[in-house]
């Protein structure tokens, strides 16, 4: 995170990209506790496309107000460890760039452009 | 010498009509270990996060009366001076972990990254805070792979690294199994004895009954009561009015009306004190 706020970009954003990755996998077990507990008290998610489309709609109050709520603690967590401190931030691992980092990122960037340029050209 | 000076504190959280905090007198000494009791609904969460400086800096509100705590004063100063002097730490261990780290050891490190400490400086504060609170085996852990209780004391650990003046725990221990409570009360306990002061919100009478140097009760957002462990746990005003109350003393309570407790002894709040109690009346 502190290499990314280092090229400029401002630590919430470096935050949310971050903290997204490892909570994705904690929001999944989330929701599976949710629907186990949403099918103990009957609902259907078997059956018709319909049936299981309707199954996601006890699911999403839940799921929705329940981060609300974690979002605010975890935002009170996160001042409390004076994330929005105006000081200068200092960096516990060094993350070091090296030559080799620099020409994989140039590479990756020229596939990207080369796969867009192919899909242009074989329409 | 009182680190925490509260003066007719009244606050309502923006929207809401009722006040949380209604006219709150509380001076806590520095080096005291203050326990505080309340139904659900009366306003010990707000004290805590008044007694942090997150009420009103970041619920917003409006906050009359005086707030000075370690020579902070709410209204002159900023969330960020607070945080530095005050460690708020709550009950969901899950919520305080920051998510932005891979390993306990830099999740520790993070407030004080956030604080611009130098990294010699963080890594021998870490390596202290790690050993204080007795997870130094988990440092190299992804924090999302640990027990509740082995988060919490994350959550602690990363707090007291940034050394606090004054310690605020809401609940630490409501989602924790006994050992996990009696790890979080013995680091407290040596927290203590080196000085700090500590404000933990708890239900679990027992524990308060060992360690706590004074006790405080809020009722509705007032008040209500306030002294030393021992009569404040045994008071018969906390009954009927949504307090927990330990089981030792409310069994007790209960021997006096049978006759069986004899009236003018003291009512017991710990297990240790309960048996020897009831071992006297057996004879």
């Amino acid at each position: 995170m502190s290499d990314l706020t280092r090229r400029g970009l401002p630590s919430q954003f470096a935050y949310v990209i971050i903290s997204t990755i490892q909570i994705i996998p904690q929001m999944q077990a989330k929701a599976q506790t949710i629907i186990a507990a949403q099918r103990s008290r009957g609902l259907e998610t078997e059956g018709s496309i319909f049936k299981r489309i309707g199954a996601l709609v006890p699911l999403v109050g839940p799921l929705v107000f329940g981060s609300l709520v974690e979002v605010e603690e975890r935002a009170i967590a996160i001042e409390a460890r004076g994330f929005t401190s105006t000081r200068k931030k200092t960096s516990l691992r060094e993350i070091r760039d090296s030559g080799l980092d620099k020409i994989f990122r140039a590479v990756l960037v020229l596939i990207v452009l080369a796969i867009i340029a192919l899909k242009i050209w074989t329409h | 010498m009182n680190i925490v000076n509260l003066t007719q504190v009244t606050y309502t959280y923006p929207l809401t009509d009722k006040p949380a905090l209604s006219k709150v007198d509380l001076q806590v000494k520095e080096g005291e270990f203050l326990a505080i009791i309340g139904p659900n609904g009366s306003g010990k969460s707000t004290l805590c996060y008044a007694l942090a400086g997150f009420v009103p800096h970041f619920f917003k509100g409006e906050l009359e009366g005086t707030v000075q705590v370690a020579g902070v004063e709410t209204k002159s100063s900023t969330l960020n001076e607070w945080v530095m002097n005050v460690g708020l730490v709550f009950q969901n261990p899950f919520n305080q972990i920051s998510g932005a780290k891979y390993s306990v050891y830099e999740e520790i490190a993070f407030g004080l990254e956030n604080m611009g400490v130098p990294r010699e400086e963080i890594k021998s504060r870490v390596d202290q805070a790690l050993i204080l609170t007795g997870i130094d085996d988990l440092a190299d852990r992804s924090p999302y792979s640990l027990s509740g209780g082995q988060q919490q004391r994350v959550a602690l650990t990363s707090i007291l690294v940034m050394q606090p003046k004054v310690l605020v725990l809401d609940e630490p221990t409501s989602q924790m199994d006994p050992v996990g409570t009696r790890e979080v009360f013995g680091v407290i306990r040596s927290l203590t004895g080196r000085g700090m002061t500590v404000v933990m919100v708890e239900h679990k009478m027992e524990w308060i009954g060992q360690f706590a140097d004074r006790v405080v009760g809020l009722y509705d957002g007032k008040i209500f009561i306030n002294g030393k462990p021992r009569e404040v746990l045994t008071s018969a005003r906390l009954v009927g009015r949504g307090f927990g109350i330990s089981r030792y003393t409310s069994t007790a309570r209960e021997a006096v009306k049978e006759g069986i407790w004899p009236k003018d002894r003291e009512l017991p709040v710990t297990l240790d004190e309960a048996i020897k109690g009831f071992k006297k009346i057996s004879k």
